[in-house]
Protein backbone atom coordinates (compact mmCIF):
# COMPACT_ATOMS: atom_id res chain seq x y z
CA UNK A 1 0.00 0.00 0.00
CA UNK A 2 1.10 3.51 -0.80
CA UNK A 3 2.62 5.64 2.30
CA UNK A 4 0.65 8.95 0.94
CA UNK A 5 -2.16 9.41 -1.30
CA UNK A 6 -4.87 11.57 -2.68
CA UNK A 7 -7.45 10.90 -4.01
CA UNK A 8 -10.03 12.87 -6.32
CA UNK A 9 -8.83 16.04 -4.99
CA UNK A 10 -10.99 18.91 -6.18
CA UNK A 11 -10.58 22.24 -4.40
CA UNK A 12 -12.70 25.40 -5.75
CA UNK A 13 -12.09 29.06 -4.43
CA UNK A 14 -15.89 30.60 -5.68
CA UNK A 15 -16.01 29.72 -9.50
CA UNK A 16 -12.16 29.12 -9.67
CA UNK A 17 -11.09 25.58 -9.94
CA UNK A 18 -7.56 25.71 -8.48
CA UNK A 19 -7.19 21.98 -8.35
CA UNK A 20 -9.20 19.36 -10.54
CA UNK A 21 -9.72 15.99 -9.55
CA UNK A 22 -5.72 15.45 -8.56
CA UNK A 23 -4.98 11.68 -7.88
CA UNK A 24 -1.74 10.73 -6.70
CA UNK A 25 -0.35 7.81 -4.74
CA UNK A 26 3.40 8.19 -3.80
CA UNK A 27 5.46 4.79 -2.11
CA UNK A 28 7.32 5.21 0.75
CA UNK A 29 10.81 6.26 -0.20
CA UNK A 30 9.97 7.71 -3.07
CA UNK A 31 11.03 11.42 -4.32
CA UNK A 32 8.30 12.55 -6.63
CA UNK A 33 7.77 16.30 -7.93
CA UNK A 34 5.10 17.89 -8.42
CA UNK A 35 5.72 20.90 -11.53
CA UNK A 36 3.35 22.95 -13.56
CA UNK A 37 3.07 26.94 -14.61
CA UNK A 38 2.13 29.80 -12.33
CA UNK A 39 -0.96 29.63 -10.80
CA UNK A 40 -1.63 25.57 -12.04
CA UNK A 41 -2.82 24.46 -8.32
CA UNK A 42 0.51 22.65 -7.12
CA UNK A 43 0.35 25.13 -3.88
CA UNK A 44 -3.16 24.51 -3.04
CA UNK A 45 -2.27 21.13 -3.02
CA UNK A 46 -0.01 20.97 -0.53
CA UNK A 47 -2.70 23.30 1.12
CA UNK A 48 -4.71 21.14 1.54
CA UNK A 49 -2.73 18.13 2.47
CA UNK A 50 -1.35 20.57 5.08
CA UNK A 51 -4.71 21.17 6.42
CA UNK A 52 -4.71 25.34 5.61
CA UNK A 53 -7.33 24.52 2.98
CA UNK A 54 -10.46 22.39 3.39
CA UNK A 55 -10.74 20.43 -0.09
CA UNK A 56 -13.79 20.79 -1.60
CA UNK A 57 -13.81 17.48 -2.63
CA UNK A 58 -11.42 14.24 -2.12
CA UNK A 59 -9.47 12.27 0.17
CA UNK A 60 -5.91 12.62 1.51
CA UNK A 61 -4.01 9.71 3.40
CA UNK A 62 -0.92 8.94 5.21
CA UNK A 63 -0.28 5.33 6.32
CA UNK A 64 -3.57 4.11 6.16
CA UNK A 65 -4.69 7.18 8.25
CA UNK A 66 -7.85 9.88 6.16
CA UNK A 67 -6.12 13.10 7.13
CA UNK A 68 -8.50 15.27 5.25
CA UNK A 69 -9.63 18.01 6.81
CA UNK A 70 -7.73 17.87 9.35
CA UNK A 71 -6.42 20.95 11.09
CA UNK A 72 -2.61 21.85 10.53
CA UNK A 73 -1.27 21.16 13.93
CA UNK A 74 -2.69 17.81 13.82
CA UNK A 75 -1.76 16.78 10.42
CA UNK A 76 1.98 17.64 11.82
CA UNK A 77 1.67 14.90 14.14
CA UNK A 78 0.97 12.71 11.89
CA UNK A 79 4.03 12.86 10.17
CA UNK A 80 4.04 15.53 7.54
CA UNK A 81 6.42 17.80 7.42
CA UNK A 82 6.55 20.82 4.96
CA UNK A 83 8.35 24.25 3.77
CA UNK A 84 6.51 27.56 2.49
CA UNK A 85 7.27 28.72 -0.60
CA UNK A 86 7.94 32.08 0.54
CA UNK A 87 9.61 31.44 3.46
CA UNK A 88 8.14 31.65 6.91
CA UNK A 89 10.57 31.42 9.68
CA UNK A 90 10.22 32.60 13.22
CA UNK A 91 12.08 35.86 12.07
CA UNK A 92 13.12 37.51 15.54
CA UNK A 93 14.27 34.28 17.37
CA UNK A 94 17.78 32.36 16.88
CA UNK A 95 18.42 29.67 13.94
CA UNK A 96 18.62 27.05 17.10
CA UNK A 97 15.18 28.09 18.59
CA UNK A 98 13.55 27.78 15.22
CA UNK A 99 14.67 23.81 15.06
CA UNK A 100 14.06 23.22 18.80
CA UNK A 101 10.37 24.60 18.66
CA UNK A 102 9.68 22.22 16.25
CA UNK A 103 10.79 19.39 18.32
CA UNK A 104 8.61 20.36 21.21
CA UNK A 105 6.34 17.54 20.53
CA UNK A 106 9.08 15.31 21.75
CA UNK A 107 8.71 16.28 25.01
CA UNK A 108 6.00 16.06 27.01
CA UNK A 109 5.92 17.82 30.20
CA UNK A 110 2.78 19.13 31.99
CA UNK A 111 2.44 23.29 32.37
CA UNK A 112 3.01 22.73 35.76
CA UNK A 113 6.87 21.90 34.97
CA UNK A 114 6.28 24.65 32.38
CA UNK A 115 6.06 27.14 35.24
CA UNK A 116 8.10 25.69 37.87
CA UNK A 117 10.80 24.58 36.08
CA UNK A 118 11.27 21.58 37.39
CA UNK A 119 13.92 19.11 36.76
CA UNK A 120 11.54 17.50 34.08
CA UNK A 121 11.13 20.39 32.51
CA UNK A 122 15.09 20.95 32.25
CA UNK A 123 15.91 17.68 31.33
CA UNK A 124 13.84 17.22 28.89
CA UNK A 125 15.05 21.10 27.86
CA UNK A 126 17.90 19.90 27.51
CA UNK A 127 17.24 16.73 25.02
CA UNK A 128 15.43 18.87 22.78
CA UNK A 129 18.43 21.04 22.31
CA UNK A 130 20.54 18.38 21.60
CA UNK A 131 18.71 17.30 19.17
CA UNK A 132 18.25 20.90 18.08
CA UNK A 133 21.69 21.00 17.64
CA UNK A 134 22.20 17.37 15.93
CA UNK A 135 20.08 19.01 12.66
CA UNK A 136 21.78 22.33 12.59
CA UNK A 137 24.86 19.94 12.30
CA UNK A 138 23.67 18.00 9.52
CA UNK A 139 22.06 21.20 7.79
CA UNK A 140 25.48 23.01 8.06
CA UNK A 141 24.21 25.42 10.06
CA UNK A 142 25.96 24.90 13.76
CA UNK A 143 27.92 27.48 12.88
CA UNK A 144 25.03 30.03 12.80
CA UNK A 145 23.23 28.85 15.63
CA UNK A 146 22.64 31.74 17.89
CA UNK A 147 22.04 34.08 14.80
CA UNK A 148 18.66 35.77 14.30
CA UNK A 149 16.78 33.68 11.69
CA UNK A 150 15.62 37.06 9.86
CA UNK A 151 19.66 37.66 9.49
CA UNK A 152 20.63 34.68 7.49
CA UNK A 153 21.25 34.63 4.05
CA UNK A 154 18.19 32.99 1.37
CA UNK A 155 19.75 29.82 0.76
CA UNK A 156 20.66 29.74 4.84
CA UNK A 157 16.76 30.75 5.52
CA UNK A 158 15.48 27.61 3.01
CA UNK A 159 17.90 25.58 4.55
CA UNK A 160 16.59 26.33 8.20
CA UNK A 161 12.84 25.98 6.97
CA UNK A 162 14.22 22.12 5.96
CA UNK A 163 15.62 21.27 9.35
CA UNK A 164 13.19 22.84 10.76
CA UNK A 165 10.17 20.39 9.30
CA UNK A 166 12.90 17.83 9.64
CA UNK A 167 12.51 18.35 13.64
CA UNK A 168 9.35 17.23 13.45
CA UNK A 169 10.58 13.75 12.63
CA UNK A 170 8.47 13.36 9.44
CA UNK A 171 7.20 10.18 7.29
CA UNK A 172 6.73 12.59 4.52
CA UNK A 173 7.94 16.14 3.51
CA UNK A 174 6.44 18.74 1.27
CA UNK A 175 8.54 21.09 -0.27
CA UNK A 176 7.31 23.94 -1.67
CA UNK A 177 10.05 25.44 -4.14
CA UNK A 178 13.26 24.64 -2.18
CA UNK A 179 15.58 26.10 -5.06
CA UNK A 180 13.64 29.25 -5.33
CA UNK A 181 16.11 31.97 -5.95
CA UNK A 182 19.22 30.09 -5.54
CA UNK A 183 21.70 30.14 -8.46
CA UNK A 184 22.99 26.63 -9.95
CA UNK A 185 25.58 25.71 -7.71
CA UNK A 186 23.04 26.58 -4.71
CA UNK A 187 20.77 24.29 -6.21
CA UNK A 188 22.90 21.53 -6.97
CA UNK A 189 23.99 21.76 -3.35
CA UNK A 190 20.23 21.66 -2.41
CA UNK A 191 20.10 18.45 -4.70
CA UNK A 192 22.40 16.66 -2.92
CA UNK A 193 20.97 17.61 0.84
CA UNK A 194 18.05 16.69 -0.57
CA UNK A 195 18.90 13.09 -1.16
CA UNK A 196 20.71 13.00 1.48
CA UNK A 197 18.27 13.89 3.96
CA UNK A 198 15.93 11.03 2.08
CA UNK A 199 18.63 8.57 2.92
CA UNK A 200 19.33 9.29 6.62
CA UNK A 201 16.17 9.81 8.06
CA UNK A 202 14.14 7.59 5.71
CA UNK A 203 12.11 10.37 4.30
CA UNK A 204 9.14 10.26 1.36
CA UNK A 205 9.27 13.72 -0.24
CA UNK A 206 6.78 15.56 -2.57
CA UNK A 207 8.33 18.06 -3.95
CA UNK A 208 7.25 21.70 -6.02
CA UNK A 209 9.99 23.02 -8.13
CA UNK A 210 10.23 24.94 -11.05
CA UNK A 211 14.16 24.72 -11.39
CA UNK A 212 13.95 22.12 -13.97
CA UNK A 213 17.49 20.73 -13.52
CA UNK A 214 16.59 19.93 -9.94
CA UNK A 215 13.16 17.95 -10.77
CA UNK A 216 14.70 16.31 -13.55
CA UNK A 217 18.00 15.71 -11.61
CA UNK A 218 16.66 14.25 -8.21
CA UNK A 219 12.56 13.26 -9.08
CA UNK A 220 11.73 9.65 -9.40
CA UNK A 221 8.42 10.44 -10.81
CA UNK A 222 6.53 14.13 -11.57
CA UNK A 223 3.05 14.84 -11.80
CA UNK A 224 2.50 17.63 -13.89
CA UNK A 225 -0.50 20.41 -13.22
CA UNK A 226 -2.29 22.79 -15.31
CA UNK A 227 -4.77 25.02 -13.99
CA UNK A 228 -5.88 22.18 -11.83
CA UNK A 229 -5.87 19.35 -14.28
CA UNK A 230 -3.03 16.83 -13.93
CA UNK A 231 -1.67 16.68 -18.02
CA UNK A 232 0.69 14.07 -17.25
CA UNK A 233 2.67 11.46 -14.91
CA UNK A 234 6.11 10.00 -15.37
CA UNK A 235 9.72 9.39 -14.62
CA UNK A 236 11.65 12.82 -15.89
CA UNK A 237 12.27 11.80 -19.03
CA UNK A 238 8.71 10.83 -20.42
CA UNK A 239 7.87 14.33 -18.75
CA UNK A 240 10.62 15.85 -21.18
CA UNK A 241 9.56 14.21 -24.00
CA UNK A 242 5.45 14.86 -23.37
CA UNK A 243 4.07 17.47 -25.68
CA UNK A 244 1.38 18.43 -23.75
CA UNK A 245 3.78 19.29 -21.05
CA UNK A 246 5.91 21.49 -22.93
CA UNK A 247 2.78 22.96 -24.64
CA UNK A 248 1.67 24.23 -21.22
CA UNK A 249 4.90 25.47 -20.11
CA UNK A 250 5.55 27.04 -23.99
CA UNK A 251 2.85 27.50 -25.24
CA UNK A 252 1.02 26.03 -28.23
CA UNK A 253 2.42 26.75 -31.55
CA UNK A 254 -0.47 28.62 -32.93
CA UNK A 255 -0.63 30.76 -30.30
CA UNK A 256 3.02 31.56 -29.84
CA UNK A 257 2.63 34.10 -32.33
CA UNK B 1 8.99 59.16 54.66
CA UNK B 2 9.18 55.11 55.27
CA UNK B 3 5.13 55.17 54.54
CA UNK B 4 5.53 56.88 51.75
CA UNK B 5 8.52 55.01 50.32
CA UNK B 6 6.85 51.73 51.36
CA UNK B 7 3.64 52.72 50.13
CA UNK B 8 5.39 53.81 46.53
CA UNK B 9 7.20 50.20 46.32
CA UNK B 10 3.97 48.24 47.21
CA UNK B 11 2.74 50.15 44.02
CA UNK B 12 5.33 49.32 41.98
CA UNK B 13 5.23 45.81 42.91
CA UNK B 14 1.23 45.57 42.10
CA UNK B 15 1.61 46.91 38.68
CA UNK B 16 4.63 44.77 38.12
CA UNK B 17 2.24 41.72 38.52
CA UNK B 18 -0.05 43.33 36.51
CA UNK B 19 2.03 44.19 33.65
CA UNK B 20 3.40 40.87 33.19
CA UNK B 21 -0.29 39.45 32.21
CA UNK B 22 -0.34 41.79 28.75
CA UNK B 23 3.65 41.35 28.83
CA UNK B 24 2.73 37.53 27.80
CA UNK B 25 -0.13 37.81 25.54
CA UNK B 26 1.03 40.70 23.87
CA UNK B 27 4.90 40.05 24.22
CA UNK B 28 5.30 36.34 24.49
CA UNK B 29 2.06 35.49 22.39
CA UNK B 30 1.26 38.46 20.01
CA UNK B 31 -2.20 39.33 21.59
CA UNK B 32 -2.41 43.12 21.97
CA UNK B 33 -5.10 42.92 24.65
CA UNK B 34 -6.66 46.53 26.07
CA UNK B 35 -9.39 44.95 28.29
CA UNK B 36 -6.92 43.62 30.78
CA UNK B 37 -7.83 45.34 33.78
CA UNK B 38 -11.27 43.66 33.35
CA UNK B 39 -9.38 40.36 35.31
CA UNK B 40 -7.83 43.15 37.99
CA UNK B 41 -11.78 44.16 38.54
CA UNK B 42 -12.61 40.70 38.84
CA UNK B 43 -9.43 39.91 41.27
CA UNK B 44 -10.32 42.89 43.31
CA UNK B 45 -13.67 42.62 43.58
CA UNK B 46 -13.78 38.89 44.55
CA UNK B 47 -11.25 38.97 46.91
CA UNK B 48 -12.50 42.26 48.78
CA UNK B 49 -16.13 40.47 49.17
CA UNK B 50 -14.82 37.05 50.67
CA UNK B 51 -12.47 38.90 53.24
CA UNK B 52 -14.76 41.88 53.97
CA UNK B 53 -18.04 39.88 54.09
CA UNK B 54 -17.11 36.58 55.05
CA UNK B 55 -14.14 36.79 56.60
CA UNK B 56 -11.79 34.16 54.54
CA UNK B 57 -8.76 34.50 55.58
CA UNK B 58 -5.98 37.07 52.85
CA UNK B 59 -4.22 34.60 51.38
CA UNK B 60 -6.67 32.38 50.23
CA UNK B 61 -8.96 35.38 49.46
CA UNK B 62 -6.17 36.71 47.01
CA UNK B 63 -6.52 32.94 45.12
CA UNK B 64 -9.86 33.20 45.27
CA UNK B 65 -9.85 36.29 43.30
CA UNK B 66 -6.81 34.79 41.09
CA UNK B 67 -9.06 31.55 40.15
CA UNK B 68 -12.34 33.65 39.53
CA UNK B 69 -10.43 35.56 37.12
CA UNK B 70 -8.83 32.96 35.14
CA UNK B 71 -11.87 30.95 34.85
CA UNK B 72 -13.30 34.10 33.97
CA UNK B 73 -11.05 34.27 30.80
CA UNK B 74 -12.23 31.07 29.95
CA UNK B 75 -15.62 32.20 28.54
CA UNK B 76 -14.01 35.03 26.86
CA UNK B 77 -10.94 33.38 25.45
CA UNK B 78 -12.95 30.35 23.48
CA UNK B 79 -14.81 33.28 21.56
CA UNK B 80 -12.34 35.47 21.11
CA UNK B 81 -9.23 33.75 20.54
CA UNK B 82 -9.89 32.91 16.88
CA UNK B 83 -10.08 36.71 16.18
CA UNK B 84 -7.04 38.12 14.18
CA UNK B 85 -4.63 40.34 16.15
CA UNK B 86 -7.30 44.13 15.23
CA UNK B 87 -10.40 41.57 15.58
CA UNK B 88 -8.81 40.39 19.11
CA UNK B 89 -7.99 44.36 20.45
CA UNK B 90 -11.48 45.65 19.84
CA UNK B 91 -13.11 42.08 20.88
CA UNK B 92 -10.38 42.67 24.44
CA UNK B 93 -11.90 46.12 24.82
CA UNK B 94 -15.36 45.32 24.94
CA UNK B 95 -14.57 42.50 27.65
CA UNK B 96 -13.17 45.22 29.45
CA UNK B 97 -15.56 47.98 29.54
CA UNK B 98 -18.64 45.20 30.07
CA UNK B 99 -16.38 44.25 33.51
CA UNK B 100 -16.35 47.48 34.39
CA UNK B 101 -20.33 47.82 34.07
CA UNK B 102 -20.84 44.94 35.55
CA UNK B 103 -19.52 45.74 38.38
CA UNK B 104 -20.96 49.24 38.05
CA UNK B 105 -24.45 47.50 38.23
CA UNK B 106 -24.25 44.40 40.60
CA UNK B 107 -24.54 47.26 43.23
CA UNK B 108 -25.78 44.90 45.90
CA UNK B 109 -22.37 43.12 45.78
CA UNK B 110 -19.87 45.69 44.60
CA UNK B 111 -21.23 48.58 46.23
CA UNK B 112 -22.01 49.74 42.76
CA UNK B 113 -21.01 53.97 41.26
CA UNK B 114 -20.97 54.60 45.05
CA UNK B 115 -17.54 52.53 45.18
CA UNK B 116 -17.23 49.37 47.83
CA UNK B 117 -15.03 51.15 50.92
CA UNK B 118 -13.74 49.73 53.89
CA UNK B 119 -11.64 47.02 52.12
CA UNK B 120 -9.30 45.72 54.92
CA UNK B 121 -5.57 46.77 54.68
CA UNK B 122 -3.58 43.49 54.65
CA UNK B 123 -1.49 44.22 51.41
CA UNK B 124 2.17 44.92 52.82
CA UNK B 125 5.71 45.64 51.77
CA UNK B 126 6.52 41.77 52.59
CA UNK B 127 4.11 40.32 51.17
CA UNK B 128 4.08 41.90 47.76
CA UNK B 129 7.73 41.69 47.03
CA UNK B 130 7.47 38.19 47.99
CA UNK B 131 4.63 37.60 44.85
CA UNK B 132 6.61 40.22 42.75
CA UNK B 133 9.82 38.02 42.90
CA UNK B 134 7.37 34.19 42.53
CA UNK B 135 5.41 35.85 39.85
CA UNK B 136 8.28 37.29 38.01
CA UNK B 137 9.65 33.60 37.91
CA UNK B 138 7.11 31.90 37.16
CA UNK B 139 6.59 34.34 34.53
CA UNK B 140 10.53 33.47 33.25
CA UNK B 141 10.05 29.84 33.71
CA UNK B 142 6.74 29.78 31.48
CA UNK B 143 8.16 31.37 28.47
CA UNK B 144 11.32 29.98 28.64
CA UNK B 145 9.25 26.39 28.62
CA UNK B 146 8.13 24.59 25.61
CA UNK B 147 4.59 26.39 26.42
CA UNK B 148 6.09 29.70 26.34
CA UNK B 149 8.20 29.00 23.49
CA UNK B 150 4.99 27.38 21.50
CA UNK B 151 3.11 30.49 22.28
CA UNK B 152 6.34 33.08 21.05
CA UNK B 153 6.16 30.47 17.52
CA UNK B 154 2.60 31.67 17.15
CA UNK B 155 3.63 35.20 17.83
CA UNK B 156 6.12 34.87 14.96
CA UNK B 157 4.03 33.09 12.36
CA UNK B 158 1.39 31.51 13.53
CA UNK B 159 0.75 29.38 10.17
CA UNK B 160 4.13 28.11 10.31
CA UNK B 161 3.65 27.04 14.26
CA UNK B 162 0.80 25.12 12.95
CA UNK B 163 2.28 23.07 10.50
CA UNK B 164 5.03 21.90 13.02
CA UNK B 165 2.42 21.13 14.96
CA UNK B 166 1.57 23.29 17.56
CA UNK B 167 -2.08 23.88 19.09
CA UNK B 168 -2.42 27.24 18.29
CA UNK B 169 -6.30 27.51 20.13
CA UNK B 170 -4.72 25.64 23.26
CA UNK B 171 -1.22 27.90 23.49
CA UNK B 172 -3.25 31.12 23.40
CA UNK B 173 -5.50 30.22 25.56
CA UNK B 174 -2.67 29.06 27.36
CA UNK B 175 -1.49 32.38 27.91
CA UNK B 176 -4.67 34.16 28.86
CA UNK B 177 -5.56 32.02 31.82
CA UNK B 178 -1.86 32.71 33.02
CA UNK B 179 -2.65 36.39 32.17
CA UNK B 180 -6.03 36.58 33.70
CA UNK B 181 -4.54 34.93 36.43
CA UNK B 182 -1.86 37.52 37.36
CA UNK B 183 -4.25 40.43 36.62
CA UNK B 184 -6.25 38.76 39.17
CA UNK B 185 -3.30 38.68 41.64
CA UNK B 186 -2.55 42.19 41.37
CA UNK B 187 -6.41 43.68 41.43
CA UNK B 188 -6.73 41.32 44.86
CA UNK B 189 -3.62 43.34 45.85
CA UNK B 190 -4.59 46.43 44.99
CA UNK B 191 -8.06 46.25 46.77
CA UNK B 192 -6.52 45.46 50.02
CA UNK B 193 -3.82 48.02 49.56
CA UNK B 194 -5.93 51.19 48.41
CA UNK B 195 -8.75 50.06 51.07
CA UNK B 196 -11.82 51.01 48.72
CA UNK B 197 -12.75 49.81 45.39
CA UNK B 198 -14.89 51.74 42.40
CA UNK B 199 -15.53 50.54 38.76
CA UNK B 200 -13.84 53.49 37.69
CA UNK B 201 -10.34 52.08 38.89
CA UNK B 202 -11.17 49.25 35.79
CA UNK B 203 -12.14 51.11 33.41
CA UNK B 204 -9.92 51.78 29.74
CA UNK B 205 -7.27 54.11 31.31
CA UNK B 206 -5.84 51.72 33.12
CA UNK B 207 -5.97 48.50 30.68
CA UNK B 208 -4.15 51.65 28.10
CA UNK B 209 -1.26 52.14 31.33
CA UNK B 210 -0.69 48.11 31.21
CA UNK B 211 -0.55 47.77 27.49
CA UNK B 212 1.75 51.05 27.35
CA UNK B 213 3.77 49.34 30.00
CA UNK B 214 4.60 46.65 27.52
CA UNK B 215 4.91 48.50 24.21
CA UNK B 216 7.39 50.95 26.21
CA UNK B 217 9.57 48.00 28.17
CA UNK B 218 9.54 46.26 25.12
CA UNK B 219 7.67 42.93 23.27
CA UNK B 220 8.76 39.66 24.18
CA UNK B 221 11.35 41.31 26.99
CA UNK B 222 9.98 40.02 30.92
CA UNK B 223 12.84 42.62 32.34
CA UNK B 224 11.60 45.32 30.13
CA UNK B 225 8.13 45.14 30.87
CA UNK B 226 9.29 45.14 35.01
CA UNK B 227 11.54 47.87 34.06
CA UNK B 228 8.49 49.76 32.71
CA UNK B 229 6.06 49.27 34.84
CA UNK B 230 8.43 50.57 37.69
CA UNK B 231 9.18 53.55 35.52
CA UNK B 232 5.07 54.01 34.61
CA UNK B 233 4.44 53.71 38.41
CA UNK B 234 7.18 55.94 39.88
CA UNK B 235 7.39 58.93 36.90
CA UNK B 236 4.00 60.11 37.79
CA UNK B 237 4.75 60.37 41.43
CA UNK B 238 7.97 62.32 41.07
CA UNK B 239 6.60 64.58 38.90
CA UNK B 240 2.89 65.16 40.66
CA UNK B 241 2.98 68.55 40.57
CA UNK B 242 4.27 69.23 37.13
CA UNK B 243 1.85 66.68 35.31
CA UNK B 244 -0.83 65.19 37.88
CA UNK B 245 -3.54 64.76 35.08
CA UNK B 246 -1.32 65.09 32.32
CA UNK B 247 0.08 61.49 32.92
CA UNK B 248 -1.74 60.00 30.11
CA UNK B 249 -0.45 62.89 27.32
CA UNK B 250 3.00 61.87 28.79
CA UNK B 251 2.39 57.98 28.45
CA UNK B 252 0.96 58.78 24.84
CA UNK B 253 3.63 61.17 23.36
CA UNK B 254 6.35 58.42 25.50
CA UNK B 255 4.52 55.88 23.33
CA UNK B 256 4.76 58.07 19.87
CA UNK B 257 8.20 58.50 20.25
CA UNK B 258 9.61 54.68 21.16
CA UNK B 259 7.14 53.37 18.39
CA UNK B 260 8.89 55.63 16.21
CA UNK B 261 12.86 55.71 17.30
CA UNK B 262 12.60 52.29 18.75
CA UNK B 263 9.38 50.11 17.57
CA UNK B 264 11.24 46.91 19.40
CA UNK B 265 10.65 48.79 22.87
CA UNK B 266 13.28 49.13 25.15
CA UNK B 267 14.09 46.26 25.78
CA UNK B 268 12.44 43.99 22.69
CA UNK B 269 13.40 40.84 22.55
CA UNK B 270 16.44 41.01 24.84
CA UNK B 271 16.62 40.42 28.80
CA UNK B 272 18.50 41.79 31.44
CA UNK B 273 20.86 38.74 32.85
CA UNK B 274 22.79 38.78 35.57
CA UNK B 275 25.51 37.84 32.60
CA UNK B 276 24.75 40.87 30.94
CA UNK B 277 25.07 42.88 33.50
CA UNK B 278 28.87 41.23 34.19
CA UNK B 279 29.35 41.63 30.93
CA UNK B 280 28.42 45.34 30.81
CA UNK B 281 30.67 45.97 34.39
CA UNK B 282 33.69 44.24 32.76
CA UNK B 283 33.45 46.48 29.87
CA UNK B 284 32.77 49.22 31.65
CA UNK B 285 35.86 48.38 33.69
CA UNK B 286 38.04 47.48 30.45
CA UNK B 287 37.19 51.11 29.51
CA UNK B 288 36.80 49.84 25.99
CA UNK B 289 33.86 50.05 23.69
CA UNK B 290 32.92 47.37 21.53
CA UNK B 291 31.30 47.26 18.54
CA UNK B 292 28.04 45.85 19.56
CA UNK B 293 24.10 45.57 18.31
CA UNK B 294 21.62 47.93 19.65
CA UNK B 295 20.95 47.44 23.27
CA UNK B 296 23.62 44.75 23.24
CA UNK B 297 25.59 46.85 25.85
CA UNK B 298 23.08 46.27 28.73
CA UNK B 299 21.38 43.15 27.90
CA UNK B 300 22.05 39.66 26.85
CA UNK B 301 20.22 37.05 25.00
CA UNK B 302 17.18 35.18 26.99
CA UNK B 303 18.74 32.68 28.76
Amino acid sequence: MALFEIRNLTKTFGGLVAVDDFNCSIEHGELVGLIGPNGAGKTTVFNVVNGIYKPTAGRVLIDGHDITGKKPNVVAEFGIGRTFQNIRLFTNLTVEENVRIACHGRADYGLFHSLLHTPTCRRQDAHLTKIARELLDLMGLADRRDELAKNLPYGHQRRLEIARALALNPKMLLLDEPAAGMNPQESEDLCTLILKIRRDYDLTILLIEHHMDVVMDICERIYVLNFGKTIAVGDPASIQANREVVEAYLGEEEESA
Amino acid sequence: MTGFLSGMLITVGINIIAVLGPSILLGFTGMFTFGHAAYEALGAYTSAVLTMRYSVPFPLALLCGCVVAMLCSIPIGVPTLHLTSDYFIVATLGVGEIVALLMENLDKITGGGRGLPGVPLYTNLPITAVLVIACIWVTRNFVNSRHGRNCVAIRENQLAAECIGINAFKHKMIAFMISAFLGGLSGGLMAHYVGLLHPKMFRIVRSEELGIAVILGGAGSVTGSVLAAIVVTLLPELLRDVVSDWRLVVYGLAVIVVIINRPQGLMGYREITLESLRGLWSRLAAGRKRPAAPGAATTGRRS
